[in-house]
C-alpha cells in the first residue's frame, strides 16, 4: 500500500485563501444590492409581550422592510424540539430575544430604526436558578411543552425540564451499604462561550426562480437546509445552502440562528439581506455552553474499590431547548458521570433545565468537560482522602478491554492504560517539587462519531482527480485530509488531486461536522469512493487488455501488470477507456457506513501548577497529554485539533466565564470574557499512542472532541497536590484561590 | 459596529490643533491619539462626540529627550517607543518594567503615551507611575502653557485637570534620586489585561537606610493613589520585611477599591498590602546594588 501521503505535513486546500483574505464567509459573498437586517431584543429576561407598535419604524427613510412575530409564519422550531419561535410574541423568555427585525441599507438606520419600535411589556419575575427551576413553587416557563414536536421522554411533573436522562446499574443502596467510607461533593461550571471569531450570522438571495440561496455557516448543510425548509414551509429542493467557509464552528453553528429572518426581510423588501451578530449578540443571545451543577456520591472501599457511585447533574439550559441537536435534548456527556471506572452498582440522573437565561447550545464535547471536572475532581479527593496515590487510584480502577463501564456499555480496543502511562511519563509525576507547586492528573474517555456519508470521486482524461465533497470547512482541515486520503488510494501525488466543496443543492451525501466524526465518516467515504474509483478503472484496464484483474497493481497513478513490462496504463488514460473513448470524466460515488463503532478513546493529561500562596496566582508550569491516536493523516490538523482544544481547557480552568446577573450576561465582549492568549499557554507536551489501530481511513482515531476535558480537573487536582484546597467551580478565579487559603489557614492555623 | 457620524479635523501644528480646541470648546469635543481607549468607545456607542480632532499628525510632540537631568516625553510618543529606549530605561525604568503589561504589542504599537495619562484610568499602568515619579504634565492651549503636578493631576475616573480648550503636550519625569531602585508589579488575570491591582515603587537608599520612597498603586480608587502615610513610615527606615510590611498596612489603609467582576472590595485591599510589600522589596534590593 503507497501511503506516502499518509502522515506527510501537507498544506490546507484552502489555506492561501484564508492568509490572503480572498477566502469567502457568510458575509462575504458578493451578492448585488445586498442590504442589512438587525434585531430588536428584549431587555427583559421574562415578559409578557402586550403591544408591539413598529408604525413608526415602517415609515422612517431609508428603512426598507419591517417584520414583526405577526407578519410571518412565525412557527415553533428547532433542532430536536421545537421551543423557539422565529420572532417573540406573546411572551419573552430571555434577554436578548428578538421580538422585531429591520431592513435598510445602511446598518445605522436600521439600528435607528429598532429605537422606533414600542413594546409594552408585563414584566415577570424570572426563574434564574436552575435549582429553584425545578422546584414546585416555581413558574412553568413553557406551559404548552406537551405539545411541543421533538419533546423528549420527561416524567410527569418534572418542573421545567428540557430533558431528563437516567442511568442506572448493580443496586446503588446495596453499593453504599458496602462501603467502608461514602465521599458526598457538589461541582460546578461556569456558562461559556464557543469564542469562534466568527459570530453567527447569515445572508440570504431568493432568485428569480424562488430558490432561496442561503450563505451561512454550512457545517451541516443538508441538516440545516431541512430544518429551514420544514420552518418556512417551502419544499427542500426550494432551498440551497451555498459553500462557504466557517470562521469557527466548536459544536455551535448547525441550527438557524438568523436565516428565517434575512428570509423573510429579503421577502419583504425584494432585497438579498444579511444579519451578523455583534459580539454583543453573540454573547446574549449565541448558543453557549451550559452551566452545570453536579453533585456526587461514592462509596468507596478502604483499599479504593469503588462500590457505589450516584450523581445527579443539572445544566442550565436556558429559555429554550432548540439549539440542541440530539434527540433527547441532552448534553451527552452526563451520561460520562461514571468516567473510565469500574462501577458496579452506579445512578446517573441529569436533567437539562428551563430558566430565563440565554438558550444553552452544544460545545466540543457537550457535556464532558462539566461532568468530568467533577468526576476527576472527586475521584481524586477520594484516593488523596484515602491515602492512595491518585496515580494508583486510578490505574487499580480503571476498566479493562471487554468490561462494563458505569452505565453498561463495553468498550472495545482499550489504550487507555497507555495512555494514562505515557501522560505521566511526558510529566514531572512523582518528582520531588518545590512548595507552591503541585500536579494532578485527569483522564477521559470518548466515543467516536458514527454516521453514513457519500462521496464522489471524477477522473478527468488528464488524470486529475476531482473529490466533490459536502464536508463543511470550519477550519480543522477536513479538505485536506480529504485530499491525502484519496491520493494515498489513488496513489497520486496531492497536487492530482482536487478538493471541489460544493452546496446542499450538489453535494453526495455528508452528516455534517460534529461529535468529532468527520476523518472516520467523511473521510471514510472519501476512502470508499477512492477504492470504487481505482477498483472499476482497473478492471476497465483489464477487460481491455485481458490481464489478471489480480495481478494488476496501482502505483504512482498508473496500473502496472505485476512481473511484466506491459506500458501501465495511467489513471487519466484508464478513464478515457472507461468513458468509451470520450474524452470527458468519468465519476464514481461510494457510500460509506460507520454507524456502529466500539472504539472508545482516551485523553489523559498532567498538569503541574504553582500557587502564589499570597494572592491565589496561579501558573500552569507544565502539561503532558496523552492520547490514542491511532495513525495520523495531516499531523498539523491533528496537533491543531488537540492543542487548540487544550487551549479551551485552558481557557475554562482560568478564565472564560459568561457572567450572569439577573438574567444579563455583564461581560458581553471578549475583553471582559477572556479567552486565553499565546502568553497564556503553557509548555505542553503532546504523546500520540499511534500503534492503536482504530477505524477511521488508515487506521486511525477520532481526536477533536477531548483535548479540552481533562484539563480543568487535572489543574484542580493540581492545585489541591500543592496547597490542599480543592476548588469546586470552574474557571478558578485569584481570589477563589485566595478564599480557600484562607480558609484552610483558619482551619489549620499552625499551617499544617 | 461604527461610530455616529462626527466632524474630522487634523491639524498640523500644536497651534492650530489649540485653535481647534478653543474654537471648539462649546461643542462636543475630544482629542483623538492612539485611539486605542478612545475608538472602541466611540465604536460601541458608548460616547459620541460632534468634533474629533485627530492629533497624529503632531509629529513635534513625538519625542523622548533627557530634561533637566530626567525625562521630557512628547504626549504623542507611542509605548512601544518608550517601551525600547535607552533613555527611558536609565532615567525612568520604571516606565521600562510597566509598558510590556500595557495591552498587547499591537496597542502599544498606537498608543500614545499621553493618551494614557489623559486617558486617566485608575487601573492603567501609567498614570500611576506618572503619580509614583512626581511627573509634571505640560499642558497646552491657545496663547501658553501650563505644568499641572501628577499629584493634582487625576481628579476622578477617567476625568483629569485638563481643560476643554487644552491639550496635553508634554510629560516630565524628574531625574531619579541618587542610589534608588524601583519596582512595578500588578496582579492580573491574564498578561496584557488591566491591572487588579498595581504598585509602583521607587526607594531611595542611604548608608543602609531608606532616605526617600515614594510609592503609588492602581486598581484601588477611583484615581490612582500615592501612598503617603506609608512613604513616611520608611523614611530612616532600614530595608526590612517587617518594614515593608508595615508600609504595605498603612498604604492598604489608603486605599477606597470598589468591587467589580475581577475581585471584591477586600481582596484589593489583601492585595494592595501584598504587592506593595513586594515592589518595596524589590525596589530596596536593587537600590542596594544601584
Ligand atoms: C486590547 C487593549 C488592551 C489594553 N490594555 C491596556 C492595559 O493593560 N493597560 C493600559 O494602561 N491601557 C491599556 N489599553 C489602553 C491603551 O493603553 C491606550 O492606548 C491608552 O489608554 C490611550 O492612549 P491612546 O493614545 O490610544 O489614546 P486615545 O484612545 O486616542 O485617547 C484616550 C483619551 O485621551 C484623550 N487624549 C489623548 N491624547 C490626548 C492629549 N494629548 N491631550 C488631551 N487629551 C488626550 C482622548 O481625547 C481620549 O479621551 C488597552 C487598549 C486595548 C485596545
Amino acid at each position: 500500500m503507497a501511503t506516502s501521503v499518509i502522515g506527510q505535513r501537507a498544506p490546507r486546500t484552502e489555506g492561501a485563501g484564508k492568509v490572503t483574505g480572498q477566502a469567502h464567509y457568510a458575509l462575504d459573498v458578493p451578492v448585488a444590492g445586498m442590504v442589512w437586517g438587525k434585531a430588536l431584543r428584549s431587555p427583559h429576561p421574562y415578559a409578557l409581550i402586550k403591544r408591539v407598535d413598529a408604525s413608526k419604524a415602517r415609515t422612517m427613510p431609508g428603512v426598507l422592510a419591517v417584520i414583526t412575530a405577526k407578519d410571518i409564519r412565525n412557527v415553533l422550531h428547532g433542532r430536536r424540539v421545537y421551543d423557539l419561535p422565529i420572532l417573540a410574541e406573546n411572551v419573552v423568555r430571555f434577554i436578548g430575544e428578538k421580538i422585531a427585525v429591520v431592513a435598510a441599507e445602511d446598518p445605522a438606520i436600521a439600528e435607528a430604526a429598532l429605537d422606533l419600535i414600542e413594546v409594552d411589556y408585563e414584566i415577570l419575575d424570572p426563574v434564574l436558578d436552575p435549582l429553584h427551576a425545578m422546584d414546585d413553587d416555581a413558574p412553568v416557563l413553557h406551559p404548552d411543552q406537551r405539545s411541543y414536536t421533538g419533546l423528549p421522554k420527561i416524567p410527569e411533573g418534572q418542573r421545567n425540564a428540557q430533558s431528563y436522562g437516567h442511568w442506572e446499574k448493580g443496586d446503588i443502596e446495596a453499593g453504599f451499604a458496602e462501603a467502608d467510607r461514602v465521599f458526598e461533593e457538589t461541582y460546578s461550571s461556569a456558562m461559556t462561550h464557543q469564542a469562534h471569531i466568527e459570530p453567527q450570522g447569515g445572508a440570504v438571495w431568493i432568485d428569480d426562480d424562488g430558490i432561496i440561496h442561503v450563505y451561512g455557516h454550512p457545517k451541516n448543510p443538508l441538516g440545516q437546509r431541512k430544518q429551514l425548509a420544514e420552518a418556512l414551509d417551502v419544499p427542500e429542493d426550494k432551498v440551497i445552502y451555498e459553500f462557504v467557509r466557517i470562521g469557527g464552528d466548536y459544536g455551535n453553528k448547525g441550527g438557524l440562528m438568523d436565516v428565517p429572518l434575512c428570509y423573510y426581510l429579503s421577502r419583504a423588501c425584494g432585497r438579498p439581506v444579511r444579519m451578523t451578530h455583534t459580539f454583543k449578540e453573540e454573547f446574549m443571545a449565541g448558543s453557549p455552553r451550559h452551566p452545570s451543577v453536579i453533585h456526587m456520591r461514592t462509596g468507596v472501599k478502604r483499599d479504593g474499590t469503588i462500590t457505589a457511585h450516584q450523581v445527579r447533574s443539572i445544566f442550565d439550559g436556558g429559555a429554550y431547548g432548540a439549539h440542541k441537536p440530539v434527540p433527547n435534548v441532552d448534553v451527552g456527556g452526563a451520561r460520562k458521570a461514571g468516567g473510565v471506572y469500574r462501577i458496579p452498582n452506579c445512578k446517573i440522573e441529569s436533567y437539562v433545565v428551563y430558566t430565563n437565561h440565554v438558550p444553552g447550545g452544544f460545545m466540543r464535547a457537550p457535556g464532558d468537560s462539566q461532568t468530568i471536572f467533577a468526576l476527576e475532581s472527586h475521584v481524586d479527593d477520594i484516593a488523596r482522602d484515602l491515602g492512595i496515590d491518585p496515580l494508583e487510584f486510578r490505574r487499580k480502577n480503571m476498566i479493562q478491554e471487554g468490561e462494563a463501564d458505569a452505565t453498561g456499555d463495553v468498550w472495545r480496543d482499550l489504550y487507555w492504560r497507555q495512555c494514562l502511562d505515557a501522560a505521566v511519563a511526558g510529566s514531572n509525576w512523582g518528582k520531588p517539587k518545590p512548595p507552591n507547586v503541585g500536579r494532578g492528573i485527569a483522564i477521559t474517555h470518548r466515543h467516536i462519531g458514527e454516521g453514513e456519508a457519500e462521496s464522489l470521486i471524477r477522473v478527468d482524461p488528464s488524470g486529475q482527480i476531482t473529490v466533490v465533497t459536502g464536508t463543511p470547512d470550519a477550519g480543522m482541515g477536513a479538505h485536506v485530509m480529504e485530499q491525502q486520503i484519496a491520493a494515498a488510494v489513488l496513489t497520486v501525488p496531492l497536487e492530482q488531486v482536487t478538493i471541489l466543496p460544493v452546496g446542499s443543492d450538489i453535494m453526495p451525501f455528508d452528516p455534517g461536522l460534529g461529535a468529532g466524526r468527520t476523518t472516520h465518516v467523511s473521510g471514510g467515504a472519501v476512502n470508499a469512493a477512492a477504492e470504487k474509483t481505482r477498483d472499476e478503472l482497473r478492471a476497465v484496464v483489464a477487460e481491455n487488455r485481458g490481464w489478471p484483474e489480480d495481478d494488476i497493481v496501482l502505483k504512482e497513478g498508473a496500473f502496472h501488470l505485476s512481473g511484466s513490462t506491459e506500458q501501465p496504463v495511467t489513471l487519466g488514460q484508464a478513464a478515457v477507456e472507461a468513458a468509451y473513448g470520450r474524452s470527458g470524466p468519468v465519476e464514481f460515488l461510494a457510500r460509506f457506513d460507520g454507524r456502529k463503532v466500539f472504539t472508545e478513546l482516551c485523553m489523559a493529561q498532567v498538569a503541574e501548577v504553582e500557587v502564589d500562596p499570597e494572592t491565589g496566582q496561579l501558573s500552569i508550569l507544565h502539561v503532558s497529554a496523552a492520547c490514542d491516536s491511532g495513525t495520523i493523516i495531516n499531523p498539523p490538523a491533528a496537533e491543531g485539533q488537540v492543542e487548540g482544544a487544550f487551549v479551551q481547557g485552558v481557557g475554562l480552568a482560568m478564565s472564560e466565564e459568561m457572567i450572569l446577573e439577573d438574567g444579563r450576561v455583564t461581560n458581553p465582549s471578549f475583553g471582559d470574557y477572556k479567552i486565553p492568549t499565546a502568553a497564556d499557554i503553557p509548555p505542553f507536551t503532546l504523546t500520540w499512542i499511534e500503534d492503536a489501530p482504530g477505524p477511521l481511513p488508515f487506521g486511525g482515531r477520532a481526536l477533536a472532541e477531548h483535548g479540552h476535558i481533562p484539563t480543568s480537573p487535572a489543574i484542580a487536582n493540581a492545585i489541591r497536590d500543592a496547597v490542599g484546597i480543592r476548588l469546586k467551580s470552574i474557571p478558578f478565579r485569584p481570589e477563589a484561590i485566595y478564599d480557600a487559603l484562607q480558609a484552610k489557614n483558619e482551619r489549620e492555623p499552625e499551617g499544617r | 459596529m461604527k461610530p455616529a457620524p462626527f466632524f474630522y479635523h487634523a491639524p498640523t501644528s500644536v497651534d492650530e490643533a489649540v485653535a481647534l480646541l478653543q474654537d471648539l470648546q462649546e461643542e462636543d469635543s475630544k482629542v483623538l491619539a492612539g485611539g486605542q481607549s478612545l475608538m472602541p468607545v466611540l465604536n460601541m456607542r458608548l460616547a459620541r462626540v460632534k468634533h474629533l480632532i485627530d492629533i497624529n499628525k503632531l509629529h513635534d510632540l513625538d519625542y523622548i529627550r533627557p530634561f533637566d537631568g530626567g525625562l521630557a516625553i512628547g504626549a504623542l510618543t507611542r509605548h512601544r517607543m518608550a517601551e525600547h529606549s535607552t533613555d527611558v530605561a536609565t532615567r525612568a525604568p520604571l516606565i521600562t518594567e510597566a509598558l510590556p503589561l500595557v495591552g498587547d504589542r499591537q496597542v502599544r504599537f498606537r498608543g500614545t503615551i499621553g493618551g494614557s495619562i489623559a486617558h486617566a484610568d485608575p487601573v492603567a499602568e501609567l498614570p500611576t507611575i506618572a503619580l509614583a515619579l512626581d511627573a509634571d504634565l505640560v499642558v497646552s492651549k491657545r496663547g501658553g502653557s501650563r505644568t499641572v503636578p501628577a499629584s493634582e493631576f487625576f481628579i476622578t475616573f477617567l476625568t483629569t485637570a485638563i481643560e476643554d480648550d487644552e491639550l496635553l503636550t508634554e510629560i516630565r519625569i524628574p531625574a531619579p534620586p541618587a542610589h534608588s531602585g524601583h519596582a512595578f508589579l500588578e496582579l492580573s488575570r491574564q498578561l496584557g489585561t488591566y491591572a487588579i491591582v498595581s504598585a509602583a515603587a521607587v526607594v531611595a537608599l542611604d548608608g543602609g537606610r531608606i532616605s526617600e520612597a515614594r510609592l503609588a498603586l492602581g486598581g484601588v480608587g477611583s484615581t490612582p493613589i500615592r501612598a503617603l502615610r506609608a512613604e513616611e513610615s520608611l523614611r530612616g527606615q532600614a530595608p526590612t520585611i517587617e518594614a515593608f510590611t508595615e508600609a504595605g498596612r498603612l498604604a492598604s489603609e489608603a486605599t477606597d477599591p470598589s468591587a467589580d467582576v475581577h475581585g471584591s472590595i477586600e481582596y484589593r485591599r489583601e492585595m494592595a498590602a501584598v504587592y506593595v510589600r513586594r515592589a518595596l522589596k524589590v525596589a530596596a534590593e536593587r537600590a542596594a546594588v544601584a
